[in-house]
């Protein structure tokens, strides 16, 4: 899209962005503000940046804007769901729990609310979720809108999680959907990409507060590939990060306890453990089997002490390192041959890259575009560190994953597009009409979801 | 350097890591910064972004990211200058994200969390 001066202004103005409004043009002299993901991997300069403070106002802005319109959460997504050189979207004024049930364990929050600014309402109305993601600095929007997902193979995404929620279509009209209401339409705005209208609250079937037992160790990769059948089912939530061109990974198993004394997390994120991998890699990148040597030997030695605490504490960590990533959900029996594959690869074309491979499960679920839909699955990252080039590491994975029946996660880096989803998917098409029936002049799509739904114009 | 040179230096650096990690529990090693000194009252502007963005990081220690109210911590900061801070803030910078994660900052917002946090006058 591209838009004269004078139908910027008319647009800003219909907005109510002059004059200062919610939002507003740059002045002169001023710069214009770019938006990027967290990564920094996906930019765009979008014509207006707007921050609805209520229903009524974002409805209104909806009616008016005239391009494209992307609703962005806290910009965590790798994949180009967001950029738009329309109408970006932000829900920051629209955030917080808005009430809880704890007779039905139910609560509900502004689709704005970051992931980490629900654990404690949660647990002062006795609830908690019952699963989460380890990165919890996402909104709860942008979480269920690409099937954000913890670990545990008894546990669904983020978006099964949801019971009911509020959408504001195109047009303004305001849908109150759960199963009892439009259930159809329901179960495809739990996984939307954002492309069915702006959700606007969550309603979110939850469970007592929890306290919640983590250990980690360091095991032979393959010693764990072995035993994985027995770790999963004997812990509510295991996953293993395997440190690339070494044989070893740190296996990471978290279960429900009732002890309750608090032993919390360390403090400090990801940065001084990433920096020794990195220094690693720096001197040692071209002697592989020194690499492996010391890899081996240094993490070994790491000590990882126990972690006890409320659930939402344990399940976040602090991640003070960017980077982009690569995740694909392939079919839970497939996921040891598909990792082994990946770690071979890796070590063979030995790969520039350091940050360890994330290996974690998850249950199935019924909705039509969940990277879970209708099997259950485990999940397998790659990553590669924010100012170091991914494509190349990311196309020599990317074709084993294809090879293991893959879907790739909505919100990290892929190159499919609507020919592959279409058979990945079976109800692909299911939601594809909702869509069209939704927003048939297609002002919810940027360039990359035209390519994913299959829509020129 | 031969290879054998390579390989000698990079196995002690590997061996001094090994050091390095064993003492610091897997945390990491280095120092988080500590909890700084309530900064002076923001504006509810102000307030309003450092509570919905900033505050993750830059109310956190344990996310290596300078304190509010730190001025210790933010002074060779904002010693760079407005373009250079403005310029990682709205860009992104190490581990600071883009935008600082808010989405709808104005330049003018930038620039008023930061110096608030700051407890300086960008120039």
């Amino acid at each position: 899209m591209s838009l004269t001066r004078r139908e910027l202004m008319k647009q800003a103005g219909a907005l109510g962005l002059l004059g200062g409004g919610i939002g507003r043009l740059a002045r002169a002299g001023e710069r214009l503000i770019p938006w990027h993901n967290w990564s920094g991997a996906q930019v765009c300069i979008p014509a207006a940046r707007l921050a609805p403070n209520d229903e009524g106002e974002l409805a209104g802005m909806l009616k008016a804007a005239k391009g494209p319109v992307r609703a962005v959460g806290s910009g965590h997504s790798f994949s180009a769901l967001v950029p738009t050189d329309g109408t970006l979207l932000s829900l920051s004024n629209m955030s917080g729990m808005i009430g809880s049930d704890a007779s039905r364990l139910q609560s509900e929050f502004w689709a704005g609310t970051r992931v980490a600014d629900m654990g404690e309402p949660l647990r002062q109305a006795g609830l908690a979720m019952p699963n989460m993601a380890d990165i919890d600095y996402q909104t709860i929007a942008g979480a269920i809108a690409t099937s954000t997902h913890g670990t545990g193979p008894k546990f669904g995404s983020y978006s099964t999680q949801v019971a009911g929620l509020r959408l504001v279509t195109a047009g303004g009209e305001v849908l109150d959907l759960d199963a009892q209401h439009q259930p159809e339409l329901f179960n495809a705005a739990r996984v939307s990409l954002g492309a069915l209208g702006v959700v606007t609250r969550v309603r979110l079937q939850n469970r007592k507060a929890f306290r919640l037992h983590q250990k980690q160790w360091v095991q032979k990769t393959e010693d764990l590939l072995e035993d994985i059948d027995r770790l999963i089912r004997e812990n509510d939530h295991f996953e293993f990060n395997a440190i690339i061109h070494s044989d070893v990974a740190v296996a990471q198993a978290q279960n429900e306890t009732t002890e309750t004394a608090t032993m919390a997390k360390a403090g400090g994120g990801d940065g001084d453990a990433l920096g020794k991998l990195a220094a690693v890699d720096t001197y040692l990148r071209n002697s592989p089997d020194a690499q492996a040597a010391i890899l081996n030997f240094m993490v070994k030695h790491i000590d990882f002490p126990d972690v006890i605490d409320d659930s939402y504490k344990v399940f976040a960590n602090v991640r003070d390192q960017r980077f982009n990533e690569m995740e694909y959900e392939v079919p839970a029996a497939a996921g040891p041959a598909c990792v082994r594959e990946v770690i071979k690869t890796i070590r063979q074309q030995n790969l520039r890259g350091y940050i360890p491979i994330e290996y974690r499960y998850v249950k199935g679920d019924d909705i039509p575009l969940s990277m879970f839909s209708g099997r259950d699955t485990c999940a397998i990252s790659v990553h590669q560190f924010y100012d170091l080039d991914y494509h190349n590491f990311f196309a020599q994975i990317e074709p084993i994953f294809w090879k293991y029946e893959g879907r790739p996660h909505w919100g990290k880096l892929h190159t499919l597009n609507a020919a592959q989803f279409s058979r990945l998917y079976p109800r692909f098409k299911e939601f594809l009409d909702i869509r069209q029936s939704l927003d048939p002049s297609g002002k919810f799509l940027n360039a990359h979801l035209r390519s994913v739904f299959g829509i020129n114009c | 350097m031969n290879r054998t040179m390579r390989l000698n230096r990079g196995l002690l650096l590997g061996l001094g890591l090994l050091v390095a990690g064993c003492g610091n529990g897997g945390g990491g090693g280095a120092a988080a910064p500590q909890a700084a000194a309530s900064p002076p009252p923001a504006s509810p502007a102000v307030q309003k972004i450092y509570g919905s963005t900033c505050h993750s990081c830059h109310g956190v220690p344990a996310s290596g990211a300078p304190q509010a109210g730190d001025a210790k911590a933010w002074a060779p900061r904002i010693a760079q200058g407005k373009d250079v801070v403005l310029g990682h803030v709205i860009n992104g910078y190490k581990g600071m994200p883009p935008m600082g994660l808010c989405m709808q900052c104005s330049e003018d917002d930038f620039v008023a969390v930061t110096e608030w946090m700051s407890g300086g006058k960008l120039k």
